[in-house]
């Protein structure tokens, strides 16, 4: 009876011996990227990029708008995000805006390049429309630029970190660095006062034909040569401004306040007197420095030279109050 | 005999698993891997039997989050025994060869076959009859680390840290993060596409500091770019290009 069970049914008591084997010996990938560990570093990292946060986890706690641009790689959000899901870590806030969190088994820096855009390679002349004696091309070098002005908060952190500020007083663009000091912070950010040539690049609409020929944008949105007259386009005399994170003044690149907004330094390494950019929201609609590429200077602390230093076709006699600026990386 | 067979099979695996997730967690953020020239990829590392030889060298975070690396070394098995890899974490300027035979450290033993592959994203491991993959790092967004080691690299100004030769080929992986400060883009190579970069907190273009770099395309200038007034960079007002050392720089 035995012996007629066993041959009725030989193939499934031997698969069911074999199966395991088979399963054991089967070859495995582990893939290590889908480990919890990953996981968890991965949302800690949208977070701090992204900023979208729990609604509970700011109250009482941050008055950072939830979907506001400063929101993101900022400490203070973070901080109570992870205290409300009651994580257990340490932390370290760098004077460059990197954070460090350390957790029981690992530790996690988070880089402080959310408002960085990356410049697309290609040939760019720098200077205003009717002047091509300035072509350089970024084929490999990698060049980010700050896509907003520097911040008071950022300033204040740098300067202080611990330091704290309410959101309003925070978002205000940087005005009043001395010239070292600016390059100071800049290279502290592990990065480099913008360059003028670099910001034209970001600012001038691209246009295709040999660059030496071209006539260059006048305005940094499209090759029209009419301006937009309405404050949501950029900031001139008589629009609200107090954020150095408004969407205003943009360019093909991504770049904001690349037009009017604040007067704004740079550092200009082919012609280094012309270094300020006048067009901002102290000058009429109809002001004529409203135009890409034309450059007063600034050289020293208080001591301004408001000619249009490319062509000297232009001069201003406004009283300058305050000056932003902003970094650029390699 | 077949419940004793079963119950080995799950205590191997679990073991297995245990020493997986170690090494995840040990190797979350892979920097770069260079790996033994001499062996074969893909292959299982057979011979000389009984030999101790250096496979790998995968960079990591330090707990300073500057980079430190693990050292993989592998016992080949003999008739006589199995085989083991081990690993050795330590700076690195230190060579791998001075851990060979040191065992006592993490380690995974009865191995009798051990191989890997690699390529610029990912690094295999293939142990027996189980694989692991590790992904190559190229997030610039945030650095994660597992270790206690804190590296000892310490880039001082004019140090370079990342680095092409001629060719585009790349010499020395990117370490700038390791800079004091900042560092600059410089030309010391015929490469149309990449730079090196040196460690610096003064922008180009300045005295003795590397020249600002004006590009090749908008130049069309593609003969040797190791002369006096190089069209292929600029300094500031008062100053020239010189090659100097293989560099443009601003005298």
């Amino acid at each position: 009876m035995l012996v007629h069970i066993i041959s009725k049914y030989r193939w499934i008591a031997l698969g069911i011996v074999l199966l395991p084997i088979v399963f054991y010996f089967w070859p495995k990938t582990n893939k290590v990227q889908n480990s919890s560990i990953r996981l968890n570093v991965d949302l800690i990292a949208d977070y701090w990029r992204f900023g979208k946060y729990q609604e509970q986890a700011l109250q009482n706690c941050s008055d950072i708008p939830l979907g506001s641009d400063f929101i993101r790689c900022h400490s203070e959000p973070l901080l109570c995000q992870l205290k409300y899901e009651k994580k257990k870590f340490t932390h370290v806030l760098h004077a460059n805006g990197d954070l460090d969190l350390k957790f029981k088994n690992i530790a996690i820096r988070l880089k402080n390049n959310c408002h960085r855009i990356k410049l697309k390679e290609n040939i760019y002349s720098a200077g205003p429309r009717d002047y091509n004696q300035e072509i350089w091309s970024n084929e490999g070098q990698d060049i980010k630029i700050d896509r907003f002005y520097v911040s008071t908060y950022e300033v204040a952190r740098w300067k202080n970190p611990k330091l704290k500020l309410s959101y309003q007083e925070s978002i205000r663009p940087a005005l009043s660095l001395t010239l070292s000091e600016r390059k100071r912070f800049c290279i502290d950010r592990g990065g480099h006062l913008l360059q003028s040539h670099v910001f034209d690049a970001a600012s001038f609409f691209p246009q295709s034909g040999n660059i030496g020929l071209l006539k260059k944008s006048f305005y940094p949105w499209s090759k029209a040569t009419r301006l937009q007259e309405d404050c949501n386009s950029f900031v001139y005399k008589g629009c609200k401004f107090d954020s150095a994170y408004a969407r205003v003044g943009v360019s093909w690149s991504g770049v904001f306040h690349t037009l009017g907004s604040e007067v704004e330094v740079f550092d200009n390494p082919m012609k280094p007197a012309a270094n300020l950019k006048l067009s901002s929201r102290h000058l009429d609609l109809k002001n004529l420095w409203h135009q890409i590429g034309l450059r007063a200077s600034w050289t020293q602390d208080f001591n301004y030279d408001l000619r249009e230093q490319y062509l000297g076709q232009l001069e201003s006699d406004l009283d300058i109050k305050g000056v932003a600026f902003r970094c650029m990386y390699y | 005999m077949y419940v004793l067979l079963i119950s080995l099979l799950i205590a191997t695996s679990a073991s297995a698993a245990e020493f997986s997730q170690m090494l995840s967690k040990r190797w979350a953020d892979i920097r770069d891997v260079r790996a033994n020239e001499m062996l074969a990829r893909g292959k299982s590392i057979s011979e000389p039997k009984g030999a101790d030889i250096q496979v790998l060298e995968v960079y990591l975070n330090g707990a300073n989050f500057k980079p430190i690396k693990d050292c993989v070394l592998f016992h080949i098995p003999s008739v006589r025994e199995p085989g083991v890899i081990y690993w050795h974490q330590t700076q690195i300027d230190q060579p791998c060869e001075d851990y060979i035979l040191e065992t006592k450290t993490f380690k995974k033993e009865e191995v009798y076959n051990f191989g890997f592959n690699l390529d610029e994203k990912e690094l295999v491991l293939l142990i027996d009859s189980t694989r692991l993959n590790f992904k190559i790092s190229d997030n610039k967004n945030y650095l994660v680390s597992s270790s206690t080691l804190e590296s000892n690299l310490d880039l001082n100004n004019g140090d370079i840290c990342y680095q092409v030769d001629d060719k585009c080929k790349v010499i020395q992986k990117n370490k700038c993060d390791a800079c004091p400060k900042s560092f600059l883009n410089v030309v010391e190579s015929n490469c149309f596409s990449d730079y090196s970069k040196v460690c610096s907190d003064k922008s180009c273009g300045e005295k003795d500091q590397p020249a600002c770099i004006r590009g090749r395309v908008s130049t069309g200038y593609k003969l040797n770019y190791c002369i006096p007034d190089s069209p292929i960079a600029f300094c500031r007002e008062g100053l020239r290009v010189f090659c100097e050392a293989d560099r443009l720089v601003c005298k």
